[in-house]
């Protein structure tokens, strides 16, 4: 009961916080700018559309992962609030657990009026709504999801700037693993091996969790790759989040 | 005077300042576009890291960066097409030589001032520099023309006249300015099907025949469910290497890909020889037609067609004559 009360009440915050709700304008303004530069595309303005919309659901997602995320775990310590909480019959993963899944709740809120608005384009544009976009978008939350829980994770450990720059270099380096891996399969028998297999096992693999390319262009995957993605990306979400309480545990809120 | 005659007083103010700074910016950025006016697409040429490092950077944004790509191709191939026909392009080739620079912006300061009632004839020495310009735009032109690979002395099925006609090469050179774009996109998004078909458009313009085979293979590889690569690759063996055996070949795998136009499986009963050579290229010219989704393509293969028939037509009209 006490995490479904933090959580209301970090959804309630933070969907009226005012940054959040200007990227989420100049989310969809992206989305409608794409019909014009689809226009551009010599008649692939169709691709064009669901390319950049999905790419601006990611990226001003990770935006709001990064400045929602790190600013409530910020914004309860400096008003105090945190104390006020804590010292109620409450347990610290709880907190946790609560401000996360708020949060949650605030992102889902956000990629579906994001995915709302693309597939209102596309409707428009091409005349008929492409459901198979969903299997990306759905993805792209788990995606933001996991970069918020690393928000959360940091900010429980560093000031608020150091966590969106840890957040900003984890979403690069979790997207560039995958070169990584093909670097420790080209050359086996360098000497630093193990630390690179190390970097790609710990770095959560944010390719994995990438879809857009695929159902954009209609190539073919495996069955159940979004069934195991979202396994993946959910395994690494309780990992972090573990991390987090325990991190959280230890702080002095007294 | 009262309060709230200054407080109106002041804000009429911000208003006349609002309006005379959006005047100003409005003059300035007109100012700043008639000087872009005389930049040239060539002067700046693509460097670009390899795709490897693309795909990298992009963060998992490959298939929006190839977007990217794919619109600035466009552009600029549509930027320079326009630049081989006018003034512009003809400065480009006199960099570093200033009294013809000179000579060429005096040419473009009368075009501008006197606008469409400019004539050539009212400047003679304008004239004559243009004139210049242009002989030696030509000469440039053919130079790169004179590169170009000889059609093969025999390619079964197509008259002379065809042929001729397809190895003009008009745009020779003009693949190497927009190959490091095209060449990016399709590694970055290998599954995007039009710029290889647009890649290999312009090397047919262009003569660049092993590199067009090279661009629709490895677009055939990635989408295999796309019967345009074999039939282009079919029609590339045809019409530029003269090799029905492999034309063959691709003919028929494009006809076992779904969605395949039916004149491709007539296409593949003409070259088993049951055809002559004229209807097999009519065949092939109208179903590029049909299937074209450009008008200007359409228009042009059109006039192909036409051109063939009154070809013929005299030809015929010629063997009747006693």
């Amino acid at each position: 009961m006490s995490v479904l009360t933090i959580a209301m009440n970090t959804f309630r915050e933070s969907i009226r916080n005012r940054v959040m709700i200007n990227i989420l304008l100049f989310a969809v303004g992206l989305i409608l700018l794409s019909i014009v530069l689809g226009e551009w595309s010599l008649g692939e303005q169709i691709k064009v559309i669901k390319d950049f919309g999905l790419s601006a659901m990611s990226i001003f997602g990770l935006l709001i992962a990064i400045f929602i995320g790190i600013r409530l775990m910020v914004q309860e310590l400096e008003q105090r609030t945190i104390y006020l909480i804590a010292s109620k019959p409450i347990r610290r993963w709880e907190i946790v657990l609560g401000k996360y899944s708020g949060l949650a709740l605030t992102l889902i809120v956000n990629v579906i009026l994001m995915a709302v608005t693309l597939l209102v384009v596309n409707l428009i544009i091409e005349g008929r709504i492409d459901l198979g976009l969903l299997p990306a978008v759905f993805l792209i939350y788990i995606e933001i999801l996991l970069i918020v829980a690393f928000a959360l994770f940091f900010s429980s450990l560093m000031s608020p700037q150091l966590s969106a720059l840890a957040t900003l270099i984890l979403y690069m380096l979790g997207h560039l693993t995958n070169f990584l891996y093909e670097y420790i399969r080209v050359f086996p028998d360098k000497g630093f091996h193990w630390l690179l297999k190390g970097i790609y096992y710990i770095v959560p693999n944010l390719e994995k969790l990438n879809l857009k390319m695929a159902v954009v262009d209609h190539v073919p995957q495996p069955p159940h790759v979004v069934a195991w993605a979202t396994a993946y990306g959910l395994c690494y979400i309780v990992i972090v989040l573990i991390l987090t309480a325990a991190v959280f545990n230890k702080k002095d809120l007294k | 005077m009262n309060e709230t005659v200054q407080k109106y007083i002041i804000r009429i103010l911000f208003v006349v300042l609002i309006l005379t700074l959006c005047v100003i910016v409005y003059h300035t950025q007109t100012v700043l576009d008639q000087d872009r006016e005389v930049q040239f697409v060539n002067r700046s040429p693509i460097f670009l890291p390899n795709a490897k490092i693309l795909s990298a950077l992009s963060m998992g944004h490959a298939s929006s960066l190839a977007d990217m790509f794919w619109i600035r191709s466009v552009l600029y191939f549509g930027r320079r097409v326009m630049d081989d026909e006018n003034i512009y392009f003809l400065y480009e080739l006199y960099d570093g030589d200033s009294e013809k620079i000179a000579a060429v912006a005096d040419h473009h300061h009368h075009f501008h001032s006197h606008g469409e009632n400019y004539t050539e004839h009212s400047h003679g020495h304008q004239d004559d520099v243009h004139h210049q310009l242009s002989t030696e735009y030509l000469q440039v032109l053919d130079s790169l023309r004179a590169s170009a690979p000889q059609p093969p002395d025999t390619i079964p099925f197509l008259d002379h006249a065809t042929v001729q006609r397809l190895f003009e090469f008009k745009s020779r050179g003009l693949m190497n300015d927009v190959f490091p774009l095209m060449d990016r996109l399709i590694r970055l998004n290998p599954y995007f099907q039009i710029p290889y078909l647009f890649s290999v458009y312009v090397m047919m313009e262009t003569g660049e025949i092993d590199w067009a085979i090279r661009v629709l293979k490895r677009g055939f590889e990635y989408n295999r469910n796309n019967w345009k690569f074999p039939f282009y690759l079919g029609y590339i063996y045809w019409v530029y290497k003269g090799d029905i055996d492999t034309t063959y070949d691709y003919l028929l795998q494009a006809v076992n890909i779904p969605d395949c136009k039916p004149f491709v499986g007539e296409l593949l009963i003409g070259f088993s020889g049951q055809m002559n050579r004229h209807n097999v290229t009519e065949l092939y010219l109208r179903g590029l037609m049909d299937s074209a989704e450009n008008d200007q393509v359409k228009d042009r293969i059109s006039k192909l067609l036409s051109q063939i028939h009154s070809e013929d037509q005299e030809l015929e009209n010629r063997q009747d004559e006693p």
